[in-house]
């Protein structure tokens, strides 16, 4: 999976919320979001040592 | 609660940029130390930079534009999902050859970080309800510009720090198959 592109979207989240544009740095959180879940989709794939 | 009724938005947006400082500290803390103790972030340790980078963005928007409800579940959501990572990496067996910090492993100081974000942000939901939502944009002092600034620059270290593990054109290619 792709390591870098989170932190790109991310950083372009930041960049508009620097410009006070709301929308599009929402927009591009949620993006980053989707993509942090993704990413820990593929990598949470081991079973937790918890004795329930 | 009138904590902020003087002059509204004002401490908040104080507070906002402590916040965002302290994330920024331990966005560039983190990639400092992963590289000297590893010399690479495991994918996890990514992750985690993500969720803080993602709730900081949050605290950026409450400096910027003023306090808002949006604002502050973003925060609490991204470190929702940055202390579940943290949680998982507490919960799996102990690397026993990982270095310490004051006693703890890294990752459990991220799970602290993460709820302290979510814990201010649930009282600053709490005692900064008069402020309201709005988008417009705010003068910003120096000490929250500079702050701003200094979140882009540590988020931009983030990308450099993972495109350095993985390889630039590493990265590029494992994007294009992942969308084939």
């Amino acid at each position: 999976m792709v390591m870098v592109f989170p932190f790109l979207t991310g950083a372009l989240a930041i960049c508009y919320g620097i410009l006070g544009k709301r929308p599009a740095c929402f927009a591009l959180w949620l993006l980053t979001l989707g993509l942090f879940a993704g990413w820990a989709c593929q990598h949470l794939d081991g079973p937790l040592p918890l004795a329930l | 609660m009138a904590l902020f009724l003087q002059n509204p938005g004002h401490g908040s947006r104080q507070l906002n940029a402590l916040s965002l400082f302290l994330v920024c500290a331990s966005l560039i803390f983190s990639l400092v130390w992963q590289g000297l103790a590893a010399g690479y972030a495991c994918p996890m340790c990514g992750l985690q930079r993500v969720a803080l980078m993602l709730s900081g963005v949050g605290l950026l928007l409450n400096i910027r534009l003023g306090p808002s409800p949006l604002h502050y579940a973003m925060t609490i959501s991204a470190s929702l999902g940055g202390a579940a990572i943290s949680g998982w990496l507490a919960l799996r067996p102990a690397d026993l050859g990982a270095r310490l910090l004051l006693g703890l492993h890294l990752y459990s100081w991220a799970f602290l970080v993460f709820a302290g974000l979510v814990a201010f942000s649930l009282l600053m939901l709490a005692l900064d309800r008069r402020w309201g939502d709005n988008a417009l944009k705010r003068p910003v002092s120096l000490p929250g510009a500079a702050v701003m600034v200094l979140f882009l620059v540590a988020a931009l270290a983030s990308a450099a720090g993972a495109s350095l593990d993985c390889g630039v054109t590493a990265c590029f290619k494992q994007l294009a198959f992942a969308l084939r």
